[in-house]
C-alpha cells in the first residue's frame, strides 16, 4: 500500500533554497542589529548563522565561566528544544536566566516543518540589570558584572524582535515555497521521462497475474454451477417423471384423491425448476459480462410473440391480456434471445401480482433517455449516459402495486415486497433481478412506475436504439 | 495512501478529474478559501511553458492527529486533451477521484470523453476505476441550458457513485464534495482495517475530527443528487 508520489518529493531546507541567498537576505538583520539570527534545519543542524565571530556574547562567555550556570544554560536550552513548539506559524519567546531573550518560529512548507529561525540572544527594552537568580546560581558570580556584560547585548523592543523574526520567516518560507514549486515540476518532468517504462513493466506483470486469477476463478465458478445444476436438477426430474408416471396411471389406477396429491406435487416440483433455472441463469449473469449479441432487434414482434404465450394462462385466470404498439418503435439494440426472456419475464411478473378479471397491458412505444453504452460496471453512468433515442417497454398491471419507497429494490435478487405476497403468489423474485442484469448488460434503463389508473405498478424497461 | 513511519505522515492523494475548463481548479480555489485560516493551504499552480505545456494545481491540505500528521493532496489534471501523459502521471497512487462535470447540455460529450479518459488513464497505470472511491460533481449548476435535476437523480440513483451539484466560483457544494470524497475514501481505506490501525481512528471519527480542523460543514445537505438526505 504505501507507494511515494512522484509529485510530492520531500522536503527539507537544504534540498529547496540556495543557503547563499538566503545568507544574502537575513544579513542586513544582523548588521542592522548586532542580534543574532539563525536558520536551523529541521534535525537542529545550522543552516545560516549570523553572529559575531569573535565569539559568543560578553554575558554567555560569563555565564559559561561557572559549572552550575553552564549547565544551567544547558540544560534550559535542552527543556527548550524538547518543548512543544507552538502552533503553526506562533512567535515563541524563550528567557534566558540573566535576563537575556530568544525569539523563534517554526518555518513551513505546505503544511511540513522544514527548520527554525532563532533570533537572539537580545537585551529586552529597559532592561539594565541582570535577574538576581544569576548571581544565585554561584557566589563567584559578581551581579555587578554580570549587569555590566548585559549591557553590551544589542537593546531590542519586543515589536522589533518580532518583526525581524516574522521578516526572516517570511524571506525563508517565501524562497523555500518557491523551491518546493520547483521540485515538484522537476519531479513530474523526471517522472514523465521514466515512467512510461516502469509502468509498462508493472502493467504486464500486473495483467499477468490477474489474467491467471480470472481464469481460475472463472473454472471454479464454472465447476460450482455444474455441479449445482446437475445435483439439483436431475432429482427434480425423476420426482417430476414418477409424478407423471402416476398420473397416467401407469403403477396402477390411481384414486381420484390421490391423483390430486400427486398434481400438486408435480405442480410444485415444476415451480422449484423453474427457480433453480433461474438461479443458475443469475449466476451465469453475475459470473460475467453478459455475453450479448448487439443486434437490431424489433421488439413490436417480440411482444406480440410473448403475448401470445400467455394468452392460455391468462385466460385462465380471467385476465385481460392488452397490447398496444406504436408502430413508429424503432429496432432496439440488444439481443433477441435475452429480450424475450425480458418481455416473458416482465408479463410473468405482472401475471402473477395482478388478481382474477384484471387487466395486464403491454406497451411498445419510442422515446427519449438518458442512456450509456453498456458497461460491465456502472461507474460514472451520470457522466457517460446522455439523452438519446429509445424504445420503451411498459407492462402494467391492475395488482397490489409496489410502494415508492420499494421500487428501487424490486430488482434486486431475492427481493419481495411482502414476503406475505410472496407466499400467497410464489416466486423466488428472481424474474425482475434478471430482468435487470440483462437490461443493465444491454446498457438500457429499468424502472417501476405509475399506472395511469393509480392501480398497480408498470415495469418499464427503455433501451438504446439499434444503429441505423 | 502513503504512510511515512519516520516523519509520521499519512498523505492521501484525492485527484480532481474533468473535461477543460469544468471547473477543476475552481474547486480548489473555492476550497482554499473556506478552510480554516489557521490550515489555509497554499495553492500550487505549475504552468511550465517549455517544450510542452505542463498545468496543473495542488492543494496541500495537513491536519494533526496528535502524533500524526495527515496529509490530503488535491491535485487537478490538465484537462487539454493531449496531456494525457500529465494525467496519468497525476493519476499514481491516487487515492479516490473527483469527477468534475460541466452541467450544460453543450459539454455532455466532452464529459463522457474526459471520463473514458479517466477510466483508460487509470487501466494504462494499473488501476481500476471501479475499484476506486469516486464522486461526481455536476458543476455550474448556475448556467442556462443544463441538464435537469431529474435526469441527474436518475443517473444518480442508479449510479454507484455519489453525485453532488455545485457552483464552485462561488462555493456551493464545493466542501460537500471534498468531505463527500474523504467519507468513500475513508471508508474504503478502512475496509481492511488499515486506516483505524495507523491513525487510531474510525472513518467516522476522522470524518469529524478533518471536518472540525478545518472548519469546514459538516452537515452534506442538498448538494448530494438522488440521495434521501438532500
Amino acid at each position: 500500500m504505501t507507494h511515494s508520489d512522484p509529485m510530492d518529493p520531500p522536503v527539507s531546507l537544504a534540498a529547496l533554497v540556495d543557503r547563499d541567498v538566503v545568507r544574502a537576505a537575513l544579513e542586513p538583520l544582523w548588521t542592522l542589529t548586532r542580534v543574532a539570527v539563525r536558520v536551523l534545519c529541521s534535525d537542529g543542524t545550522s543552516f545560516v548563522s549570523f553572529d559575531d565571530s569573535f565569539g559568543p556574547p560578553a554575558i554567555c562567555q560569563y555565564v559559561d565561566g561557572f559549572e552550575l550556570s553552564r549547565s544551567a544554560c544547558e540544560e534550559l536550552v535542552q527543556l527548550t528544544r524538547a518543548r512543544q513548539q507552538g502552533a503553526r506559524g506562533e512567535l515563541v519567546a524563550h528567557r534566558c536566566f540573566t535576563g537575556a531573550e530568544y525569539r523563534e518560529c517554526e518555518l513551513h512548507v505546505d503544511g511540513r516543518s522544514i527548520g527554525r529561525v532563532v533570533v537572539g540572544p537580545f537585551r529586552p527594552a529597559g532592561m539594565t540589570k541582570a535577574e538576581p537568580v544569576f548571581a544565585g546560581l554561584d557566589r563567584r558570580i559578581d551581579g555587578e558584572f554580570a549587569d555590566r556584560e548585559l549591557l553590551r547585548l544589542p537593546e531590542l523592543t519586543h515589536e522589533q524582535v518580532d518583526a525581524m523574526v516574522r521578516g526572516a520567516r517570511a524571506t525563508v518560507e517565501g524562497l523555500a515555497a518557491r523551491g518546493r514549486d520547483l521540485a515538484v515540476l522537476r519531479a513530474v518532468q523526471s517522472a514523465e521521462q521514466h515512467g512510461p517504462a516502469e509502468e509498462l513493466a508493472r502493467k504486464n506483470d500486473e495483467l499477468e497475474r490477474a489474467n491467471a486469477h480470472l481464469r481460475e476463478l472463472d473454472r471454479v465458478k464454472g465447476n460450482f454451477l455444474a455441479t449445482i445444476s446437475h445435483e439439483l436438477k436431475t432429482p427434480l426430474t425423476s420426482i417430476l417423471g414418477y409424478a407423471e408416471m402416476l398420473s397416467e396411471n401407469i403403477g396402477g389406477v390411481l384414486p381420484d384423491e390421490q391423483r390430486g396429491f400427486v398434481a400438486v406435487i408435480s405442480d410444485r416440483a415444476r415451480q422449484l425448476l423453474a427457480m433453480i433455472t433461474s438461479i443458475i441463469e443469475l449466476a451465469r449473469m453475475d459470473q460475467g459480462r453478459l455475453r450479448a449479441r448487439a443486434t437490431a432487434v424489433s421488439v413490436t414482434e417480440l411482444a406480440r410473440e410473448v403475448a401470445d404465450t400467455f394468452v392460455p394462462s391468462a385466460r385462465k385466470k380471467h385476465i385481460q391480456l392488452e397490447v398496444s404498439i406504436d408502430e413508429r418503435t424503432p429496432d432496439a439494440r440488444g439481443d433477441a434471445g435475452y429480450l424475450r426472456q425480458v418481455l416473458h419475464n416482465l408479463v410473468d411478473n405482472a401475471m402473477k401480482f395482478t388478481p382474477d378479471g384484471g387487466t395486464v397491458s403491454i406497451a411498445i412505444s419510442p422515446t427519449t433517455a438518458s442512456l450509456a453504452d453498456p458497461t460491465d460496471e456502472l461507474v460514472g453512468l451520470a457522466v457517460l449516459a446522455h439523452p438519446q433515442p429509445a424504445v420503451e417497454i411498459r407492462v402494467s398491471d391492475t395488482g397490489v402495486g409496489i410502494p415508492q419507497s420499494e421500487r428501487g429494490r424490486v430488482f434486486d435478487a431475492f427481493y419481495q415486497v411482502d414476503t406475505g405476497v410472496a407466499r400467497q403468489f410464489g416466486g423466488a423474485g428472481l424474474g425482475l433481478a434478471i430482468v435487470r442484469r440483462i437490461v443493465d448488460g444491454l446498457g438500457g434503463l429499468v424502472r417501476a412506475d405509475d399506472t395511469p389508473s393509480g392501480t398497480g405498478v408498470a415495469m418499464v424497461v427503455v433501451l438504446p436504439v439499434a444503429a441505423p | 495512501m502513503q504512510v511515512d513511519f519516520r516523519s509520521r505522515e499519512v498523505t492521501l492523494k484525492l485527484v480532481y478529474y474533468g473535461p477543460s475548463q469544468s471547473g477543476k481548479s475552481s474547486n480548489l480555489r473555492a476550497l482554499q478559501d473556506r478552510v480554516a485560516a489557521s490550515h489555509r493551504p497554499r495553492l500550487i499552480t505549475l504552468d511550465a511553458n517549455d517544450d510542452r505545456t505542463l498545468f496543473l494545481d495542488l492543494l496541500p491540505l495537513s491536519i494533526e492527529l496528535g502524533e500524526v500528521t495527515l496529509r490530503i493532496n488535491l491535485y487537478t489534471v490538465p484537462g487539454k486533451a493531449e496531456l494525457s501523459a500529465t494525467r496519468r502521471l497525476v493519476l499514481r497512487g491516487v487515492d479516490g477521484v473527483v469527477f468534475v462535470a460541466d452541467s450544460r447540455n453543450s459539454a455532455t460529450r466532452s464529459n463522457a470523453e474526459s471520463f473514458v479518459d479517466l477510466k483508460q488513464n487509470l487501466r494504462d497505470i494499473g488501476r481500476a476505476l471501479k475499484d476506486l472511491p469516486l464522486v461526481i460533481q455536476f458543476n455550474k449548476r448556475d448556467a442556462f441550458d443544463v441538464r435537469s435535476d431529474e435526469e441527474l437523480c436518475a443517473l444518480a440513483q442508479r449510479g454507484s457513485e455519489p453525485v453532488l451539484r455545485a457552483v464552485a466560483p462561488r462555493g456551493e457544494g464545493v466542501c460537500e464534495t471534498f468531505t463527500t470524497l474523504l467519507e468513500v475514501v475513508f471508508a474504503r481505506l478502512d475496509a481492511a482495517g488499515e486506516l483505524s490501525r495507523t491513525l487510531r481512528l474510525s472513518p467516522t471519527q476522522l470524518l469529524e475530527l478533518v471536518s472540525k480542523t478545518l472548519a469546514l460543514p459538516s452537515a452534506i445537505a442538498g448538494a448530494r443528487i438522488g440521495d434521501a438526505r438532500s
